[in-house]
């Protein structure tokens, strides 16, 4: 099993493509995600239809082939696709500093006692779910070649999901929203948008699943867990009803126990620092979040660094400057950083004789961030990463609450 | 009644019942046709239609009379299957015979060309929403997932099409929308109001102040509660007034409910019941709220949130109430102005953070002077305090005029 278990990892290529979807442990969208970066320094931009590793040394001539059937049906390894799975290795769960970001490879997060604790029948080796599902003869077909997704099908059963594969699904995308934020550009949030509507897809499902399952205890100590990331994920929405629906609402078919539980607490106390607009508080909180709890946080960080922003300039002295390395610690951001952010806000900073900076205030002409305000690097979120992406994924909650 | 009914007697019931209703249809007579209809809202006719039944177990012969009038013979036949479930308490088994029934006479309803039988509709469709929801709960205790409330749901939006129109059938509208929104609040599917809502706000055919009042107030309690959900305060206050005003003084508690959310509403504009008002409606669940506000209570405003924590949340006001905290944090600080003022008035507008920090400190509330400094720059920022804060100094230093502008009916600056 260990052999075959070790197919699996690495990307091999899948047949189609989907926007959003999950294939194979990457998320496949229509563009590559990754602009495979040559040693020359030039990129180059893979098809869609095939996926390489990181690693550029990998002997291009699969490019066309399906190597998946061969993959899984024979016990032998075939050449190159033994350096594929040690390349892939190499990176897998490791944050690179250099180009790329590490290859989120979930198919590995599916154990083989995973499966074995789903069903003691015989099905079919790869299991998996997959809400937006290939056509049925498509889907026949890999199943007999051993090539569905890890997520596409589970028993057979395509209407059945697992929460255990929900829960894994939800983690993988909050991380993704922090990786593909850092990778992102101004002008291309597609996949940003993209991967936050599979997270709250995902989530919406997962939650519903909880609900539907109530009996299950095993997955009551998740169930806090997910039902806080809701919570973050959903803060702005509160008062934008076209963009989806409003917390108070929500609160409403919680149950009271889940309302008081540790995890949720938390993410009340962070939607209640959001909408006051307390941004200490706010950054207080997300210097003691969890990694995943950070990286949803993350996702309105310029928000209340703006509104801060904005507000010190408003009300503070105006004779007296503030100290930009004041403000960088308010915001949790790097100095530089802060000067970048007022001066995208549209405000200026001085410097004095000793190279001391500071923020002027009582400025008028501060505006919000149009669309795109740079990503800022925050060192304190990766400092909360576990030993590895897939054990940020596979975490068991080691205390029920 | 007879512990045994004989087959006659029976008969005799059903007959009468059948010619009451081939009467009422004949003459288009809605109110003496509308108690027939009823089944679980005090129906005089249900206990002894269904004993009946029991007995004289097929009525098929006895209602082909009304097909003379209209083509609910059938339509009478389900009807009093539902009745019979229903008495017997199998709700599943009484919707079901209801929705055949319902439907038929919502046929016939839409081939009269008057409005005489409006009234009657509302009988249906007020049976429909009630059944669906006894029907659901006996799912639920048997292990099934409820689904008899959606369905009840798309037929109460076949009514109200069957309403929207120029002739005087339109009046209904308002009353179907009410019932829609209890249905959909009922299942949390609150944005499926949204689009009743259009209808009846854009749609020509509908002057709104056509409508009865009673329907006018119910319509207005909703959408005011919808405006709550997504902290639209000047617009809830507006709707949730309207019903206020517009509410039989008599009935107490339609003027709770609406109290209930207005009291959070009001509160956001800062605007504070006496808390006479408070017990009158016992509504005691806002007293110590009230209290924080009038005091700046930090303290007292977090202990009444945790101590009515569910009933809030429930009720979807929780977080409007959480908001409150900034203008508590306004009379704080406008006390201890106060306080600075008898003892030395020429420099009470200086406030230093640190008696900020130790008067928190007093209410048991541990923030370091970092906080404070930001909160006193949100509260300047949102014209609850007029000044300004030295970083440097850790001071707010207030405006002689006015340095505690009163929010009067306007919501916080977001």
């Amino acid at each position: 099993m260990e052999r075959n278990r070790a197919r699996y990892e690495g990307n091999y290529s899948r047949g189609r493509t989907h926007g959003g979807r999950f294939r194979n442990g990457r998320a496949n969208l229509n563009q590559p995600i990754y602009n495979q970066r040559q040693d020359d320094g030039t990129t180059d931009k893979f098809p869609s239809h095939t996926q390489q590793p990181p690693n550029s040394s990998f002997p291009r001539q699969h490019n066309n082939r399906r190597p998946s059937s061969s993959y899984l049906n024979s016990g032998e390894s075939q050449g190159p696709s033994n350096n594929f799975i040690n390349n892939s290795n190499k990176y897998r769960g490791q944050g690179h500093e250099n180009s790329h970001p590490p290859s989120l490879d979930t198919s590995t997060v599916l154990t083989n006692a995973d499966l074995e604790e789903e069903d003691s029948q015989r099905r079919p080796f790869l299991t998996g779910t997959c809400p937006d599902m290939c056509p049925a003869k498509e889907r026949t077909q890999r199943e007999q070649l051993r090539d569905l997704a890890v997520f596409e099908r589970l028993n057979g059963n395509p209407h059945k999901t697992s929460a255990k594969l929900a829960v894994k699904k939800v983690r993988f995308h909050i991380l993704s929203q922090h990786k593909l934020y850092q990778l992102s550009s101004n002008e291309d949030t597609s996949m940003l948008h993209l991967n936050f509507e599979q997270l709250s897809k995902c989530l919406r499902s997962l939650l519903d699943l909880y609900n539907a399952n109530m009996k299950s205890s095993s997955e009551a100590g998740c169930q806090a867990e997910f039902n806080s990331y809701y919570v973050l994920a959903n803060m702005r929405s509160h008062s934008l009803p076209q963009q989806g629906e409003s917390l108070s609402l929500w609160f409403q078919t919680v149950r009271p126990t889940l309302l008081k539980s540790k995890e949720m607490k938390f993410a009340r106390n962070v939607l209640r620092c959001y909408h006051m607009g307390n941004f200490k508080g706010f950054f207080t909180l997300a210097r003691e979040a969890t990694y995943l709890e950070a990286c949803l946080m993350e996702c309105y960080f310029n928000e209340v660094r703006a509104q801060a922003v904005a507000c010190i300039n408003h009300s503070s002295y105006k004779l007296s400057p503030f100290p930009l390395c004041d403000l960088a610690g308010l915001l949790m951001m790097t100095e530089s950083d802060t000067e970048d952010f007022c001066n995208l806000c549209g405000l200026a900073t001085s410097t004095d004789d000793r190279g001391f900076k500071s923020l002027i205030v009582k400025q008028f002409n501060f505006s919000f961030p149009e669309k795109g305000s740079p990503y800022y690097n925050c060192p304190i979120i990766e400092g909360k990463l576990d030993s590895s992406y897939c054990l940020e994924i596979r975490k068991k909650k080691l205390s029920l609450q | 009644m007879a512990a045994y009914m004989s087959m006659g007697e029976a008969h005799r019931r059903l007959s009468d019942y059948v010619n009451e209703f081939t009467e009422a249809i004949a003459s288009q007579n809605a109110s003496v046709l509308k108690p027939l209809l009823a089944v679980s809202s005090n129906s005089p006719y249900c206990a002894s239609v269904a004993a009946a039944l029991q007995v004289f177990k097929d009525a098929s012969r006895l209602v082909k009379q009304v097909d003379k009038y209209a083509q609910l013979g059938d339509m009478l036949q389900q009807h009093m299957r539902c009745m019979q479930s229903f008495q017997y308490k199998h709700y599943m088994d009484a919707y079901y015979a209801l929705e055949k029934s319902a439907n038929a006479f919502l046929q016939e309803f839409r081939n009269w060309e008057t409005a005489w039988a409006v009234d009657a509709l509302y009988t249906i469709v007020y049976e429909m929403r009630t059944l669906a929801e006894m029907a659901d709960r006996e799912m639920a205790a048997n292990g099934k997932a409820p689904d008899k409330l959606k369905g009840a749901g798309s037929f109460l939006m076949k009514v109200f099409g069957s309403l929207v129109g120029k002739g005087p059938k339109r009046l209904g509208a308002l009353y179907v929308t009410c019932q829609l929104f209890k249905v959909y609040f009922k299942l949390g599917t609150v944005h499926l109001c949204r689009s009743v809502i259009r209808s009846i706000e854009t749609a020509r055919v509908f002057d709104f102040e056509e409508f009865p009042t009673r329907d006018k107030v119910t319509y207005m309690y909703y959408t005011g509660r919808l405006e709550v959900f997504n902290d639209n305060f000047s617009v809830a206050d507006q709707k949730l007034m309207y019903a206020l005003v517009h509410c039989d003084p008599q009935n107490k508690a339609n003027i709770r409910m609406i109290l209930k959310y207005l009291v959070p509403v009001k509160l956001s504009l800062g605007i504070l019941p006496k808390e006479w008002l408070l017990q009158k409606y016992k509504l005691h669940e806002y007293i110590d709220v009230v209290r924080a506000l009038r005091t700046g209570d930090l303290r007292l405003l977090r202990h009444a949130l945790q101590d009515h924590e569910d009933q809030f949340l429930r009720s979807g006001v929780y977080l409007v109430l959480e908001k409150l905290e900034l203008q508590v944090y306004q009379r704080l600080i406008k006390k201890i102005y106060i306080i600075q003022k008898q003892k030395d008035p020429s420099k009470a507008h200086q406030v230093k953070m640190d008696i900020i920090v130790k008067a928190l400190k007093w209410l048991e509330i541990d923030m370091d002077v970092e906080e404070v400094e930001c909160i006193m720059a949100i509260l300047i920022h949102k014209n609850l305090m007029k000044g300004y804060f030295s970083h440097k100094s850790k001071v707010v230093v207030l405006s002689k005029q006015d340095p505690f502008p009163k929010l009067n009916g306007r919501p916080v600056n977001s």
